[in-house]
């Protein structure tokens, strides 16, 4: 029994440890800066944001502001460190670490559309490299169940995304496979289709029956933005609060549901002293050729509007 | 509990250290140990049935004593029928009842006559068959005289339900498993050190195997009116390796776990897709169903002596019974028809038993030839396997429909390879087959009877691979075997 035990032990330490070397070389080449769609990541771990302006938000940050028009006009370097399908409970890692790690910019633009609260991490792919952080483990352990198998069991964390982490690390030789992405703007140059529409309709329902913007779904985001003023404050960063564009008929549905948060948003900008820029009944909002879908502007749209932000940042500058 | 889940780890190794640390000096308490384990292991299904498995165990454990002190023939044949009566009207009510009422309905409605029979609203307790089988052979052989009647309820509580066996074999007979339970075990280095290859071998098969391939599976089956021949054909080939590799999976699981505990069960499955012809298959694929029903039905039904009529005769019934006792449905009776006419040419020819050993002949043609009788094997279970798996015959005929229908045979691609890709599975299947066949004469996997170092270095990479490919295919939530449904 002694010797079994024994035996058992040493095999698994020495597995437990090739296994942990396997994991280190994957996790070295998913954080290179070339690797696709993880570059924002990259960037912001290695410290590499040195931005004056930086963008924070779900996708809608991502999508809508254009870093290239927003310098081209004020000048000042923007990066976008806005997440897709992130809400602002999550949005915490991608702040901590921005935070943590990087030059602090001198005005950060906070998009807010609502402030649901995520209740999974969406792609979760792309935090596999930074599982160990601590600004991912202070947010994930609380919704995610995986949290500590996958941060103790090496390889582990890549069930799942066996193919994601094959064509990632293929991606590095072959960067024409990656997104467009430009300083952490994901352009995307696409109409609406009427599948978006389908699909409108059925987050239409959807909400309508679920009542999610009932505040007890929003406690959390609320508490980090609240949190990331705190930290702006204390950091000398100055905040700008937008609601960018969505199609009109989104806002109108919207519009009954989110007037207690708009309500909230409004108080915190006045007792903080932040500028609110509403963009909900801009006249972009009204031409289906500046969307993709409901939410989101396409190419056309944010063009437009990265003009008007940056005309804003002119002046807050 | 599932094997495949942490559950059932924490409770193994909790078990392994009370069997080996705290009860090890009383083989009395052990047995304790192993029954109280399984029945906690049982409840942990549905604690409901668990009261049915005490009470067929209590029945078959007073039956056996009853047969063997009866003073006369009507006596003992009383008991006999008794507990066979009981056992199997169990095994009716829970797992064919409805079939029958619903067949007999059917047929009386192509005469015209309607009929309402009532159905039961129940569900199948797992491990019936199995634990009901283990009963049934003990009572048969006490009654033909083979065993003599175990006195002690733990141990035959334990014969009957040790929590490895338990809720889908292998089959075990008390002539096997009855002694060691009763004989003090000693704990032996090789024997835990093959426990745990056959472990890591058992989760492979069900995790990276089985559990890949019933993504594309259920797919393909649930919707084969949307796909192309090729697709069809692939559902099929991916089924071939689901079925074996989360049966034998379980089977080599629940065969190192014994092990562990210093039980040796018997082997389930001898690498069953490198048989050369359908006999050979039978006599590798759940060897202990096929052998329980050789020795207690074939056998007595006269086996192959008498004339031809009747050999054929018992041969139909045999595999036809053989797929009814998977489930109660016409498509297990077709899947166990098939197999007795791919079976009976072979019987008739006198070839069925050709191929006993497990080595190649030697010569480059015979090889060749063997190679082909493979995949010709391997095609003709997956054809009947097409039957096992869908839901109705409706579903089968439709699906070999599909197969042949002529347009875009070669446009192979389900609805799910566009999220998940199918080329880690078919890499995985490949080293799969060659560490099978690496392993193929050996009796457990990872040993070599000639411990040369390439064979040492090649176990080490199997080791490294077995292991990554697990850890990269465990699912969130551990998915159930086939078999806990039969």
């Amino acid at each position: 029994m002694r010797k079994f035990i024994l035996k058992l032990t040493s095999t698994t330490v020495v597995i437990y440890l090739l296994l942990s070397g396997l994991q280190l070389i994957i996790d070295f080449y998913l954080k290179k800066d070339s690797c696709c769609n993880n570059n924002t990541w990259h960037h912001i771990f290695e410290g590499e944001v040195q931005a004056e302006v930086v963008v924070l938000g779900t996708s809608r940050a991502e999508v809508h502001y254009d870093t290239q028009i927003i310098k081209n006009i004020t000048g000042l370097k923007t990066y976008n460190i806005g997440l897709s399908g992130t809400h602002y409970n999550l949005l915490k890692i991608r702040w901590k670490s921005y935070l943590n790690h990087n030059k602090k910019a001198k005005i950060l633009v906070l998009d807010y559309n609502s402030l649901l609260d995520s209740e999974s991490l969406f792609n979760k792919f792309q935090y596999l490299p930074y599982l160990n952080t601590n600004e991912y483990g202070e947010v994930a352990k609380g919704v995610d169940k995986d949290y500590y198998f996958e941060k103790f069991i090496p390889i582990y964390k890549y069930r799942g995304y066996k193919m994601n982490v094959y064509n990632q690390i293929k991606s590095l030789s072959n960067p024409d496979f990656c997104s467009n992405n430009v300083n952490g703007y994901v352009e995307n140059d696409i109409n609406w289709i009427q599948k978006d529409q389908l699909s409108f309709n059925k987050i239409i329902k959807r909400d309508k029956a679920k009542d999610i913007f009932s505040v007890k779904n929003y406690k959390k985001g609320l508490a980090v933005l609240r949190e990331i003023i705190r930290d702006c404050k204390a950091n000398n960063i100055k905040v700008i609060f937008v609601e960018s564009p969505s199609y009109y008929k989104s806002s109108e549905y919207m519009a009954f549901n989110k007037k207690g948060i708009n309500s909230i948003i409004r108080k915190i900008s006045m007792d903080n002293e932040i500028k609110y820029y509403n963009f909900s009944k801009d006249s972009l909002c009204f031409d289906k050729g500046n969307f993709y879908n409901s939410m989101h502007m396409n190419k056309v749209g944010v063009g437009v509007f990265s003009k008007k932000i940056a005309e804003i940042l002119n002046k807050e500058k | 509990m599932l094997f495949n889940s942490l559950n059932f780890a924490l409770f193994f190794i909790l078990i392994f250290i009370l069997y080996w640390f705290v009860t090890n000096k009383s083989l009395k308490l052990q047995n304790i140990l192993l029954l109280v384990s399984s029945y906690v292991f049982y409840a942990f299904w549905d604690w409901r049935f668990l009261f049915l498995l005490i009470f067929s165990t209590l029945l078959d454990y007073y039956s056996g004593i009853k047969i063997s002190n009866a003073k006369n023939e009507s006596s003992k044949r009383f008991w006999f029928w008794l507990s066979i009566s009981v056992n199997l009207g169990f095994l009716g009510i829970f797992k064919y009842y409805n079939f029958f009422v619903t067949s007999f309905a059917d047929l009386f409605s192509n005469f015209g006559y309607v009929l309402n029979p009532k159905t039961l609203n129940v569900i199948l307790p797992v491990g019936i068959s199995f634990y009901t089988f283990h009963g049934l052979s003990y009572v048969i052989d006490i009654y033909k005289g083979k065993i003599k009647a175990e006195r002690n309820f733990v141990d035959y509580g334990v014969f009957v339900s040790f929590f490895p066996l338990l809720v889908a074999g292998p089959i075990e007979r008390a002539t096997h498993l009855l002694p060691q339970i009763k004989k003090a075990r000693k704990f032996d280095y090789e024997t835990a050190v093959n426990g745990l290859r056959q472990i890591l071998w058992g989760l492979f098969k069900k995790i990276v195997i089985a559990d890949t391939c019933s993504i594309f599976v259920d797919d393909i089956f649930q919707n084969y009116y949307n796909y192309t021949g090729g697709t069809l054909i692939l559902g099929a080939f991916l089924f071939s390796f689901q079925i074996y590799c989360d049966f034998s999976g379980y089977s080599d699981i629940a065969i190192g776990v014994a092990k562990l505990l210093g039980i040796d069960l018997i082997i389930n499955f001898k690498m069953p897709y490198f048989s050369r012809n359908i006999g050979e298959f039978w006599r590798r694929w759940h060897i202990s169903l096929s052998s329980w029903f050789r020795d207690y039905v074939y056998i007595p039904l006269g086996g192959s002596k008498g004339s031809q009529f009747k050999s054929i005769r018992n041969i139909l019934i045999i595999f036809i019974l053989s797929g009814f006792w998977h489930g109660a449905n016409w498509t297990f009776i077709i899947w166990g028809l098939l197999n007795a006419l791919y079976f009976i040419p072979s019987f008739l020819m006198k070839n069925n038993r050709k191929y006993v050993g497990n080595s190649f002949q030697s010569g480059f043609l015979s090889k060749i030839k063997e190679v082909f009788d493979i995949f010709i094997t391997f095609g003709l279970t997956t054809f009947a396997w097409i039957f096992f798996r869908s839901n109705t015959l409706t579903d089968a005929v439709g699906y070999l429909k599909g197969i042949f229908k002529p347009s875009d045979f070669f446009n192979i691609h389900t609805a799910l390879t566009y999220e998940v890709s199918i080329r880690p599975l078919f890499i995985s299947i490949f080293i799969f087959l060659i560490i099978e066949w690496y392993y193929k004469n050996e009796e457990v996997i990872f040993t070599k009877s000639c411990d040369t170092r390439t064979a040492t270095f090649f176990k080490y990479i199997c080791y490294i691979f077995v292991i990554i490919s697990i850890l990269l295919s465990i699912r969130n939530q551990s998915t159930s075997f086939i078999y806990f449904q039969f």
